[in-house]
């Protein structure tokens, strides 16, 4: 039987190597994708999950374990991707600016999608959302990634970063209306005729400039 | 089951506009689930454990002070032993190292050739024993034999493959 988190981390505190490992390898996932989405840089993400993962091997001793292990790490990854923010971009990141480089898009292949069609629209719709993840506040994208791309639920993502239940939700509240928002000025919204952009998977969506 | 985007896009965005808070949640995981779940690279495990220092690391004799004594010591001797040999005894050593050498040569030529003898040896027992066997094989009454023994086999394998997956489902 898989061994639990509680349990890898007493053996970690031991100096069990593989126990860090196993900890590692299950939850380098999470913290890459979390912190990838705040910084959008794939070779910094990974630096600064590195990071997390050994200031968080660092502090095990502080770790309580009668809180959820994931949530105690991804307090620290965000922590870390936020430090990274301020460090390299201490001004107010406006929701209007234009993305940074994207250079995520270039990891955004899914070979699943079925016709030609299909990949042209699901590729159009991930550039979309891509963006306007990316016109978000940091604090805003880090909720939105932990609710709907971990699947996180309210109470953990409000354990995990320390916030009131009625905070989170009132927080995602305005971060999934300004992604629609975002995405309707991209061209999505719902009255309009999606055989534009379909008929035209190279052009993309036409921008609304009114 | 096909994803009609546009379709979920709208109806998160519809949802969205009417208010309904617990329908654009829903509706708007599903319209996430497009984006995909970055991963760290394939040496994302051992680069942290190497930082963390928690890495397994193969001993370093030359960072233990008695593994750089020992180096020291040898050098050492070696270059004493070196620096106090007369011509004579320069002389006498090259000549024993030089013995040495030739026994060496020597023996490796005589056991090297003892083991290629013994492979000829082998090798023509092998091919002995193929001749023999292919002379008793080349009569009619063994090649029919083994004819038929083959054909057996092939429809016993072939029979035995079809069953198989019969047996499977």
């Amino acid at each position: 039987m898989a061994l639990t988190d509680a349990e890898l981390v007493a053996r970690a505190l031991a100096g069990s190597q593989d126990a860090c490992r196993l900890l590692v390898a299950r939850h380098s996932r999470v913290v890459f994708n979390l912190i990838a989405r705040m910084v959008r840089d794939p070779g910094v993400a990974e630096e600064l999950a590195q990071d997390s993962f050994v200031k968080a091997f660092g502090a095990l001793r502080s770790f309580d374990p009668s809180y959820k292990f994931s949530n105690w790490l991804l307090r620290i990854a965000q922590n870390t991707a936020i430090d990274h923010l301020r460090r390299v971009r201490p001004e107010t990141v406006s929701i209007d600016a234009e993305a940074p480089g994207q250079p995520i898009a270039d990891l955004l292949v899914d070979e699943r999608a079925r016709s030609p069609l299909d990949r042209a629209e699901q590729r159009d719709l991930r550039e979309a959302l891509e963006t306007a993840l990316a016109g978000l506040r940091p604090d805003y994208r880090r909720l939105v990634v932990l609710r709907y791309l971990e699947d996180a639920s309210y109470e953990d993502i409000a354990a995990m970063l320390d916030l009131p239940l009625g905070t989170v939700k009132s927080h995602l509240h305005r971060a999934r209306a300004e992604l629609a928002r975002l995405m309707e000025d991209s061209g999505w919204a719902p009255d309009r005729d999606p055989a534009d952009e379909v008929c035209n998977p190279g052009r993309g969506p036409a921008r609304r400039t009114g | 089951m096909k994803t009609n985007h546009r379709e979920t896009v709208r109806a998160w965005l519809a949802a969205e506009r009417r208010g309904q808070d617990e329908e654009a949640d829903r509706q708007f995981r599903r319209v996430a689930a497009v984006l995909p779940r970055l991963r760290p690279s394939a040496g994302f495990a051992d680069a942290v454990l190497q930082r963390a220092g928690l890495a397994e690391t193969t001993p370093d004799l030359w960072a233990s002070w008695w593994g750089r004594l020992a180096v020291a010591s040898a050098l050492l001797s070696a270059g004493s032993l070196a620096v106090s040999l007369t011509p004579h005894g320069w002389l006498t050593a090259g000549l024993a190292s030089l013995r040495a050498v030739a026994w060496g040569v020597n023996h490796g030529g005589a056991a090297a050739r003892a083991w290629i003898g013994g492979a000829f040896t082998v090798w023509a027992g092998l091919a002995h024993a193929a001749v023999a066997l292919g002379r008793l094989l080349a009569a009619p009454g063994p090649m029919l034999l083994l004819v038929l023994n083959l054909t057996v086999a092939g429809a016993a394998l072939a029979a035995l493959r079809r069953l198989l997956p019969l047996q499977e489902n």
